[in-house]
């Protein structure tokens, strides 16, 4: 059993806690009801999300420097990720929404830079799937990472600098004692479970990679050796 | 306070179950074929 597999039965073990708590032991949010509820799941794939980008930004900075495919394929990882927890918490809040603001969704701040996010590192998965020289795809998935990166501040500012309907940080200061214990078992359970999904799919990916590698035919022989051949017969 | 909404709450966790689930077999599938 590896390190990932681990991980990621942690985290579903967490999941299963910090989400049983946040549907069945936690009361009802004072303004949304039993709505609320959605917010443990929604919040919890948020910050995780945006955890998975900045690991690939940082990731890809470290495939830029040491041009290893294990970097690389870090990349791929955390992005691929990412996109799917993306597509999630969209997902998620877009029901949260109807019967709280009454709109499947709205062109507010957060959400619209959520959305670009989503297509930005979905952008970064397509671009690398059509390149085919191994050096230019790992330089051009690097460089795409780090561009789409720049949405992700946004994202999380969104909501102080332009006016949004969405909620500010949430903080224990801000959030009843009473929810933040799931909503803090439910994060790390998400957590633990991405680090899993990541290793998983970075495996993947190396393989892939050495395989790759392994097929490529063999560089040709200098011609000073060739020559040093011809003079020994 | 909004009343009711429980359709709302199990469907956010039924398919966020359901795509963390079938995202890890696919990966668990994908990691032994390769």
């Amino acid at each position: 059993m590896k390190w990932f597999h681990i991980s990621g039965a942690v985290g579903v073990v967490l999941l299963v806690i910090g989400h049983g708590m946040g549907l069945f032991v936690a009361p009802p949010e004072a303004m949304m009801g039993d709505v609320g509820r959605i917010l443990y799941a929604h919040v919890s794939t948020a910050w995780i999300s945006l955890v998975a980008f900045l690991l690939a930004f940082f990731a890809a900075i470290g495939s830029l420097w040491f041009g290893r495919r294990g970097w690389d394929a870090s990349v791929v990882g955390f992005v691929e990720v990412g996109v799917v927890l993306t597509a999630l918490l969209l997902f998620q809040g877009s029901v949260w929404a109807r019967p709280t603001w009454g709109v499947w969704w709205t062109w507010d701040p957060r959400l619209t830079t959520s959305a670009i996010l989503l297509v930005a590192f979905t952008a970064v998965l397509l671009l690398r799937s059509v390149i085919d020289q191994p050096d230019r795809r790992m330089l051009v998935t690097s460089v795409a990472t780090i561009v789409a990166f720049v949405d992700v501040p946004i994202v999380y500012m969104s909501i102080k600098w332009w006016n949004s309907l969405h909620q500010d940080f949430s903080s224990p200061e801000t959030v009843s004692s009473y929810m933040v214990t799931p909503l803090r078992i439910s994060a790390f359970g998400m957590l633990f479970l991405m680090l899993g999904f990541v290793g998983m799919r970075r495996r993947i990916e190396l393989i892939r990679l050495e395989k790759e590698w392994s097929l490529q035919p063999p560089p040709e022989r200098p011609a000073a050796l060739n020559l040093s051949d011809e003079g020994t017969q | 306070m909004i009343e009711g909404g429980w359709g709302y709450v199990w469907a956010v966790y039924g398919v966020s179950w359901a795509v963390l689930f079938f995202y890890g077999v696919s990966l668990y599938l994908r990691g032994r074929t390769s």
